[in-house]
């Protein structure tokens, strides 16, 4: 059976655990262990065409199609290709990062969600480096991905840290997806599912679990002058840096640290603190891989329909809350712990 | 005449800013120039899916024009990189 071939329980899978598990009905439990071992319990997302687009026909090529570009100190797009897929390390380090990084979310995407690059289709994963001068930051251009040298005294060069890279294609899947609104509390949640497919990307190469997992944004992109040891956490939102320079990290952990600005599209990149660490507080609470329980449920959340691109942060949690319960059971300990993570963050009550 | 530079956004979204009153430097006229070739719009809304791109804010006098930093460019550009290079962080 192929993963697009799920068998649809009529008993929903929750339901013929809790029978599988009662002791008073050994028969009835035997009966709903057996049935839970022929069905891939793994519901599939529900709404298939933000999980696969509409339209595709003929085989996907599920290979990374990498093709990394450089654009020389310019701003200039794309750039000159300097490697395509299946090339040779390179020797200039920002190229072979970059490489080995799309290579690495490629791989995140296939292997735990049986998706197809960002789109679900093959997409084929582009990046531009030595872009700009001094450039100090990253960015996703709707189809590639750019990246800066950063300047030398504060910030390394930006392909240095995977969970970048992971962030920024994330922006991508989010794109083909939930489509989320870069602005407000729809934005704030864009910029925390990149986070946190970023950060589930390199754990998930590093194979650390989720008690094992820094949590941390964008370690090692700060160069040693600096006071911090990352852009943003989500086990501390507000303590990843507190530099003379930089300033302090303005992220909030929770809602009664929400910052109302225009800056920053409504403070998109402050406020996914609280986002974020509702997510950091499911999948420790859950443990185990943080991509196989907190990551499952999130990604449920952002191939439903219920996230529209305009939804705020209590609507998806709502959403989360719901996945949680339809995929590991209502009432199971995941299911407590989605929706005690979001109260401990004042998003629900 | 004063003017304000500040930049916002971005993948870390740090804010950095800059000023300088042009009367107090060295070339008003210089700047008058500068402020002189500025295109009547700015290029206020970011080309769509652009995520992470930095956001400049820019304020001749009273004027305050909004600019992705993927369209900065042209006189725009070059009255940021003159503010940033002689003005005083804010």
């Amino acid at each position: 059976m192929t993963p697009t071939d799920r068998v649809h329980s009529v008993v929903p899978p929750y339901l013929l655990r809790a029978v599988a598990d009662a002791p008073a009905f050994p028969r009835a439990s035997e009966a709903a262990r057996n049935a839970l071992a022929s069905l891939d319990t793994v519901q599939r997302p529900k709404h298939d065409h933000r999980v696969v687009p509409q339209g595709v026909s003929g085989a996907v090529d599920r290979s990374p199609q990498r093709t990394i570009s450089d654009a020389h100190g310019s701003t200039t797009l794309p750039g000159t290709t300097v490697r395509h897929e299946g090339d040779p390390d390179s020797g200039d380090a920002a190229v072979d990062e970059a490489y080995t990084g799309l290579g690495a979310t490629h791989a995140f995407w296939l292997e735990v969600f049986d998706r197809v690059s960002i789109d679900g289709a093959g997409l084929p994963l582009d990046a531009t480096v030595h872009y700009g001068q001094d450039y100090d930051n990253a960015y996703w251009d709707g189809s590639r991905m750019v990246f800066g040298d950063g300047d030398g005294e504060v910030f390394n060069r930006f392909t240095i840290a995977v969970d970048v890279i992971g962030h920024e294609l994330a922006h991508g899947v989010t794109q083909y997806t939930a489509d989320l609104t870069y602005q407000g509390q729809s934005g704030a949640l864009n910029e925390s599912v990149s986070d946190v497919f970023g950060s589930l990307v390199a754990q998930y190469a590093a194979r650390q679990t989720a008690a094992q997992a820094s949590w941390l944004i964008g370690e090692g992109l700060f160069t040693a002058a600096v006071h911090g040891v990352a852009l943003r956490s989500m086990r501390a939102p507000g303590t990843a840096y507190d530099d003379p320079v930089l300033g302090r990290d303005p992220q909030p952990a929770t809602m009664a640290g929400y910052v109302d600005t225009t800056e920053d599209s409504g403070g998109v990149h402050t406020n996914s603190g609280i986002p974020n660490h509702a997510f950091y507080l499911a999948a420790t609470a859950i443990g185990g891989n943080a991509w196989e329980g907190a990551g499952a449920v999130w990604w449920d959340a952002l191939t439903s329909d219920a996230v529209t691109a305009s939804i705020d942060f209590a609507g998806f949690a709502t959403v989360t809350v719901d996945a949680a319960a339809a995929r590991f059971g209502a009432g199971s300990s995941r299911h407590t712990a989605v929706q005690d993570a979001w109260r401990s963050v004042g998003v629900l009550d | 005449m004063r003017i304000d530079v500040r930049r916002t956004g971005g993948l870390a979204g740090l804010s950095r800013g800059w000023w300088v009153d042009t009367d107090a430097c060295d070339d008003p006229s210089g700047w008058s120039d500068l402020v002189g070739a500025l295109p009547r719009d700015a290029p206020s809304a970011p080309a769509p899916g652009v995520r992470d791109d930095y956001t400049w804010t820019i304020t001749v006098e009273r004027t305050t024009v909004t600019i992705p930093g993927t369209r900065l460019d042209g006189p725009w550009a070059a009255l940021v990189t003159r503010v940033r290079t002689e003005g005083t962080p804010t």
